[in-house]
């Protein structure tokens, strides 16, 4: 699948995971992400996942890499606002101007967090068939008509990318430079220009979205039958138990190692 | 549903869209028989879909804002009677033009099955149907593709097949066959062929007047939201009203005019070719016998 957040298929462990093993890992990082003000901790959990990515479903940092050109400046932007506004003290002085520390640690804290979640959520859509995220969602208790909509949503997002690519080609070929322009600025206008010719086209299109999913039943009361099921396999119960231990671990850390610096976020 | 009344009957029906300055149909009637096919043709603008739009129930029960008049009756039960549109897709499915907008799952496979799935049917059937859709379509090394990633052609008939599964007793086509290549349209009249003879009724709106010409059991021309002829394709495109003809057939119709073609005439290249041989073989029999 093209895309960097979209699924592709594989034979890794977590390919191979219970998607319902996998949404419980989501909600556990989610948990110790947002629980934690120590940026070791953080960082503990960042590698981690970093880590458990490449070991278990093989998907190295090269793989999402365009992802990192965007976060990490997004991170050291977040960071040094904080170190501007934040009060405390000083870790550098440049130019006169004082980085506070605690500012510092509060926006690399917010940064970590950011990433953790976002590559454990990067991790999960890859490595998970967005149909096999709606039946799980489904058995987890959320209505399948909500949960069909996360599946929907993954089916759409090529569409779109077609339908940019195609608008900005259209574009380039009756002499807009700045279409098939390489300089972020210039290509960031074309996008600007095409995204209401996509917005009009994508709001045409969900009516006939909509009509032909009626005509398909999506609608219809009574039972609905699954074509295919979820298994939930030893090696599911091994990653859960990985999960909790890895959970443990960081807890007890929060809990009995000393702070390396000032609680920071 | 009674079965021995037609699968579907229009009684003068009349659509306006909002703000349109004519009527998108006008006066419609029209009688389709159990296991037809019936082969629509006219002009862009002639209200071929808005006619499949009105059987399948989408005008009035989806697209509101089109004022109707007149009845259409499904195996005789007046389609107004049908609660919703969920209801009348248990007899009627409906191919809509643009197979982009009708996949809307992320592999084949879950595409064809969703219809089914949704209908609650028993997963041992939706077994076996998907793999009659996968054989009848030719779709059965598509099955594990992504539908982003299929051409203008497969995607079409994946879209064809998904509504197969669902078993409608009428299938409404509009121009399936659109984004096909000679032998992905051969394949898929091919399969619509053998839909009716197992009874189900077909309409199929086609600009391919070629393959109508072989394939439909009847035509209706169609110009400005009227019905032109409606008849055998032998009558519809022979006569007045069409409004375009099989090559073949028009070839047939200049050599007759000069006196040059003095068989019945052909619908179809291999029937020109037969009936070539035949008048050449006659006039070098006649030669002979001179």
């Amino acid at each position: 699948m093209n895309g960097t957040m979209l699924y592709r298929p594989g034979d890794s462990i977590l390919h191979r995971a219970d998607p319902r093993a996998k949404i419980a890992v989501i909600v556990v990082v989610l948990i110790l992400a947002l629980t934690t003000t120590r940026i070791d901790v953080l960082v503990a959990l960042t590698v981690a996942v970093v880590v458990g990515l490449a070991v278990l479903a093989r998907i190295t940092p090269v793989s999402y890499a365009k992802a990192l050109v965007l976060i990490v400046p997004l991170i050291l932007l977040l960071t040094l606002l904080q170190s501007l506004v934040q009060s405390g003290a000083a870790i550098a002085t440049i130019g006169g101007v004082s980085l506070s520390q605690a500012g510092v640690l509060l926006g690399l804290g917010i940064g970590m967090r950011l990433f953790a979640m976002g590559i454990c959520f990067y991790g999960f859509s890859v490595t998970t068939s967005p149909s096999d995220i709606a039946l799980a969602l489904n058995k987890v208790g959320v209505p399948y008509k909500f949960a069909y909509l996360t599946s929907f949503a993954f089916r759409f997002l090529p569409l779109l990318q077609d339908e940019a690519r195609t608008l900005l080609t259209a574009m380039a070929v009756r002499g807009s430079a700045e279409s098939s322009s390489r300089h972020p600025l210039r290509r960031g206008r074309a996008i600007v220009r095409m995204l209401f010719p996509m917005l009009a086209g994508s709001m045409k299109r969900s009516g006939d979205i909509a009509l032909s999913m009626e005509l398909r039943g999506y609608n219809l009361p009574g039972t609905r039958t699954f074509y295919r099921t979820l298994t939930f396999r030893t090696s599911d119960a091994l990653l859960l138990v990985g999960l909790v231990l890895l959970a443990g671990l960081l807890v007890g850390m929060q809990w009995y190692l000393p702070a390396p610096f000032t609680e920071g976020a | 549903m009674n079965v021995d009344a037609p699968a579907l009957k229009v009684t003068d029906l009349t659509v306006r869209y909002e703000d349109a300055d004519r009527r998108a149909l006008d006066e419609v009637s029209l009688e389709v028989v159990p296991g037809e096919i019936l082969g629509i043709l006219g002009p862009t603008g002639a209200g071929k879909s808005t006619l499949l739009q009105c059987l399948a129930g989408v005008i009035p029960h989806h697209e509101h804002s089109a004022a109707t008049r007149g009845d259409i009756a499904i195996f005789g039960r007046p389609i107004a009677e049908f609660a919703s549109l969920s209801e009348i897709t248990e007899t009627v499915g409906l191919v809509m033009q643009d197979p982009e907008v009708q996949l809307v799952n992320t592999v084949v496979r879950e595409e064809l099955v969703w219809g089914m799935e949704n209908r609650g049917i028993p997963v041992p059937e939706i077994e076996q149907r998907l793999q009659r859709a996968a054989e009848l379509f030719d779709i059965a090394g598509l099955l594990d593709r992504f539908t982003h990633a299929l051409s203008g052609g497969e995607k079409q008939r994946v879209v064809v097949a998904s509504i197969f599964c669902l078993s409608p007793k009428i299938m409404l086509l509009d121009e399936p066959t659109s984004e096909l290549d000679p032998a992905g349209t051969e394949s898929v009249m091919d399969a619509i062929r053998v839909l009716a003879d197992e009874g189900v009724t077909v309409v199929v709106v086609e600009h391919k007047i070629e393959e109508l010409a072989v394939y439909a059991d009847r035509l209706v021309a169609m110009r400005e939201g009227r019905i032109e002829a409606v008849g055998t394709p032998r009558e519809v495109l022979e006569g007045p009203a069409a409004q375009d003809r099989p090559q073949v057939l028009d070839i047939a119709l200049q050599l007759r005019a000069q006196g040059l073609w003095h068989d019945e005439l052909p619908l179809s290249v291999p029937a020109a070719v037969t009936s070539w041989h035949a008048m050449t073989t006659d006039s070098h029999l006649d030669r002979t016998l001179t």
